[in-house]
């Protein structure tokens, strides 16, 4: 039973912000995908 | 499936009203406000000493600390070799989460102060330990053991630590629009809020997610933000202080609302995260002063930052059974946990402090009662054995509490700071006795403290690291390591309040000599020791100048009160309304006001203001009875009778006044009398007959009459008669100090004795007085006076005409203001003229059948000199 998958509707950036962290552990782990994917992204791009 | 009844107890330390009153105005508390719309609200009713770590276990446990345990910041290690930040171990009672357990009902707990270690309970345990990161961005960070039960769920929850360095400009801009001018190599406030604000998110997280993703019947969640950032930065939210620079105010001055909006978008989510059947509670332990009174400057005294809580926190309440849109009035942190306990139908045990607050519920069941949890065995998920921690001296933690300037640094050399620790939590100990009026308790403690013997500071401390932090505190080499004064001014408090005056002014003396540095406001207890004596105009003077120095609600309220003592009502009811414009929501000072309204005549007013006192403070007996005394003047016999009801339900102690305003309501009732008619004709059960007036008024012969008319006498014939009294004076010995002792008293019921009029003020109200008050022409009565001690009976001294003439106006407030005293003025021409009918109405006002035709056959009207 997991109740914590409410969709959000607003855009989660890089940097974050309070609204993601006042949503608790999905918007904290939202957030910490968004920086992993933006962190890969530089890199792949950087590799390429 | 069959609805679950959950309870949600949100704890955020300091929100205060007067922050969030506004914030909700403008609708920038959303969630608060729908809570509020469907729930009730009030005040909470904080405790002494203000500190979180016990206020929030009194929380938990329904008891007062010196009953739980929890007893300051800090507690000393098992093995009494070092000190740590407090942790459960320090609970010495079951807590709500100990009892549920107990009776198969799953709690969880995220950041609770203090949970770590965290308890073996049947349901989730995420220690307050969880949150606590280190500053440094590359150090690590393990998950200590006992930081969460059961140690299973670190698994899932440990990504849900947010560390100070992930937080951005994006978290920083909505609170401190302006952090780009910030020069952080001088100002570290940035590193706090990092901190601050990671440490909260960290536990809102592990809410939310044990929230949505276990199943509980109880859970509870605390935040420290409001508390931390107002610590922080309260100082530089509007209004401007002078001492504040314009510039940091520019920066930081939206900081404090930041976290209340903050704190309101995480409340929005848990609200989405439970469901229609789950009572949510958002409650704080204290305010925070937020106008005139916020220091800037924190006293060197240990926990010196609780200066800053206010007396009342919030509370707010929401659920299937519970009232909407209400406001509730009276709570305290006591009464949390039997609240709690009763939603479950669980007993409340009779050693909790608190009482279950009915008010509160739609459905109001009776609660049930068991004699204690603690007596009750069985599984409570508590902690088998308590020396198992020995590596919890977390320096980080200290090293917070520190800056938090909730405990000041520990000293380099452990035997020190150990035994600052012993004597912080002793000396706490002593505060919360002294908060429950258990002054015997509180003393003996304190004598303790001040009687033992400390080490000095030596040369060798000055030197290296410590000396500098020595210095800023005033300290040298020989002085003491344990500072007595903190417990010099508590003992020299109580002493005050015991009226024990010799005691108080030698403790006031040794402060005096201990506080070389005079940074010790003596004044008020100056004041009440002036008080206690007798010299009245000396303390108001004091007061007078204390006000004109540094103006502050307190020393105007006790302004109010010599005025008031001085029968001065106008002067007091300005001092008092004084004291209310600086400081709003001190229930005293409205029911000072209020009793200075009855005083006044104002009766409206008068219940205006004692209302508002017992919406502060529901259990103010002071304020119901005043509010009796108003509603009765007012003609709302009923409601008073409530009140006066109410008043002498409120205090363990009998409440006389109470319980005599209630009988005569009684009679009211039953008869109809005129509302200021103090003759009640008829006799009452063990009532103290009183002959008083001024000297020289016909007392003597009012006794000599009701001997005469059959009435027992209460008199030692010390005094024998002379030329001024030739039938007697018919006094007793110790009338003469009443004011010293009234112990005596019984000893006159169903009996006569005559006390002079100034005396009065002093019976003892636990009886029924008759007072048969002798009225006679005061030019008569000092030319008499004048006459009986050898002065020329034709110069009249004018001071104490007009003293007399102010005395007698006193007794006529006097006697209005008390319900145990029957009153009858009684003429002593007519007494000499018209005797038989003046024996008739006495026998009558008495309520007994006296000799009518003795009584006048004993008037010598030969007797009546210096007529005018």
């Amino acid at each position: 039973m997991n109740k914590n998958t409410i969709r959000h509707n607003f855009e989660i950036t890089e940097k974050g912000s309070l609204g993601s962290l006042a949503l608790g552990d999905v918007g904290l782990r939202a957030w910490r995908s968004v920086k992993k994917e933006a962190r890969q992204k530089r890199k792949n791009e950087k590799k390429a | 499936m069959k609805k679950k009844h959950k309870v949600l107890l949100i704890g955020w330390d300091a929100a205060d009203w007067k922050i969030i009153g506004p914030l909700l105005a403008k609708g920038q508390m959303p969630a608060l406000k729908k809570l509020i719309d469907k729930g009730v609200y009030g005040n909470m009713a904080t405790m002494n000493p203000p500190y979180s770590p016990m206020l929030w276990s009194t929380v938990a446990t329904g008891k007062t600390p010196d009953k739980h345990g929890v007893l300051g910041f800090i507690e000393l290690m098992p093995d009494m070799k070092g000190i740590r930040p407090v942790t459960v171990h320090s609970r010495k009672s079951k807590a709500l989460w100990n009892i549920f357990h107990n009776q198969g009902l799953k709690s969880n707990l995220v950041g609770w102060w203090p949970s770590f270690p965290a308890e073996p309970i049947n349901g989730v345990v995420v220690s307050d330990k969880f949150q606590k990161l280190k500053k440094d961005p590359n150090a690590k960070n393990p998950i200590l053991k006992g930081t969460m039960h059961p140690e299973s769920i670190k698994k899932d929850i440990r990504d849900l630590r947010l560390f100070p360095f992930e937080i951005t400009e994006a978290h920083i801009l909505p609170f401190i629009p302006k952090a780009y001018q910030i020069d952080q190599e001088k100002d570290k406030s940035l590193q706090s809020f990092a901190k601050m604000l990671s440490e909260n998110v960290s536990v809102h997280a592990a809410g939310t997610y044990l929230m949505g993703t276990t199943d509980w019947d109880f859970m509870a969640v605390y935040y420290d933000l409001i508390d931390h950032f107002c610590h922080a930065f309260m100082k530089y939210h509007p209004p401007k202080l002078k001492a504040i620079p314009q510039s940091l105010f520019d920066i930081y001055n939206e900081v404090v609302q930041g976290a209340y909006r903050f704190q309101d978008m995480m409340l929005e989510r848990t609200m989405q995260l439970v469901d229609k059947d789950t009572t949510i509670i958002v409650m704080s332990d204290h305010g925070f002063e937020s106008g005139h009174k916020r220091i800037l400057k924190m006293p060197k005294y240990p926990a010196a930052p609780a200066l800053e809580h206010r007396q009342f926190g919030m509370f707010v309440a929401a659920g299937p059974n519970i009232k909407k849109n209400e406001k509730v009035f009276g709570l305290g942190l006591i009464d949390i946990a039997p609240t709690i306990l009763h939603m479950f139908n669980l007993p409340i045990g009779m050693d909790m402090d608190g009482k279950v607050a009915l008010d509160i519920f739609i459905r109001q069941e009776k609660p049930h009662y068991i004699e204690s949890w603690e007596n009750v065995s069985g599984d409570f998920g508590q902690h088998s054995d308590s020396n198992e921690v020995n590596q919890l001296s977390d320096q980080e933690t200290m090293q917070q509490l520190v800056e938090l300037g909730y405990i000041e640094k520990p000293d380099e050399k452990i035997e020190i700071a150990i035994l600052k620790t012993k004597c912080d939590l002793k000396h706490n100990l002593a505060r919360v006795h002294s908060g429950k009026k258990d002054f015997y308790k509180a003393k003996e403690i304190l004598l303790e403290l001040i009687n033992d013997s400390y080490p000095k500071y030596q040369k060798s401390d000055f030197e290296g690291e410590s000396k500098l932090q020595l210095e800023r505190q005033g300290l040298k080499e020989g002085d003491s390591i344990i500072d007595v004064i903190p417990y010099y001014m508590d003992l020299l408090s109580i002493s005050i309040s015991e009226n024990e005056m010799d005691n108080a002014e030698l403790y006031l003396k040794k402060l005096r000599t201990l506080d070389r540095r005079f940074e010790i406001n003596t004044y008020f207890s100056e004041a009440k020791i002036l008080l206690l004596k007798g010299k009245i105009h000396e303390a108001l003077k004091i007061l007078q100048t204390a006000k004109d120095n540094k103006p502050n609600a307190e020393v105007w309220f006790q302004i109010g009160n010599i005025y008031k003592r001085l029968y001065q009502f106008h002067q007091a009811k300005e001092a008092y309304e004084k004291a209310l414009e600086l400081e709003s929501d001190k229930a005293k000072y409205h029911q000072a006001l209020a009793d200075t309204f009855i005083r006044l005549n104002n009766f409206e007013e008068a219940a205006e203001y004692a209302l508002t006192a017992i919406e502060l403070v529901k259990y103010y007996p002071e304020a119901h009875y005043t509010l009796g005394e108003a509603l009765e003047k007012l003609g709302y016999i009923q409601q008073a009778q409530q009140a006066y009801k109410t008043a002498s339900k409120l205090k363990p102690k009998t409440r006389h006044r109470a319980e005599k305003a209630l009988e005569n309501i009684k009679d009211k009732l039953e008869n109809v009398h005129g509302l200021n008619d103090k003759e009640h004709y008829e006799y009452r059960k063990d009532q103290i007959v009183i002959v008083s007036g001024l000297p020289r008024s016909g007392t003597s012969l009012m006794m000599q009459m009701l001997e005469k008319g059959g009435l027992e006498i209460l008199t030692d014939s010390k005094r024998v008669a002379d030329i001024s009294n030739p039938k007697g004076y018919f006094e007793y010995n110790p009338v003469m100090s009443l004011h010293k002792n009234n112990s005596w008293l019984g000893e006159a019921q169903n009996k006569s004795v005559k006390i002079v009029a100034p005396l009065l003020k002093f019976l003892d109200p636990k009886y029924r007085y008759k007072v048969i008050f002798m009225k006679r022409d005061l030019i008569e009565i000092v030319k008499s006076q004048q006459k009986m001690i050898g002065k020329d009976p034709e110069t009249l001294p004018i001071k104490l005409f007009e003293a007399y003439k102010l005395h007698l106006d006193h007794i006529a407030i006097w006697k209005e203001k008390m319900p145990n005293v029957e009153f009858i003025y009684v003429n002593y021409k007519d007494t000499l003229v018209n005797t038989s009918r003046v024996a008739a109405r006495v026998s009558t006002f008495i309520g007994m059948e006296l000799d009518i035709n003795a009584m006048e056959n004993c008037v010598d009207k030969n007797l009546y000199r210096n007529r005018v």
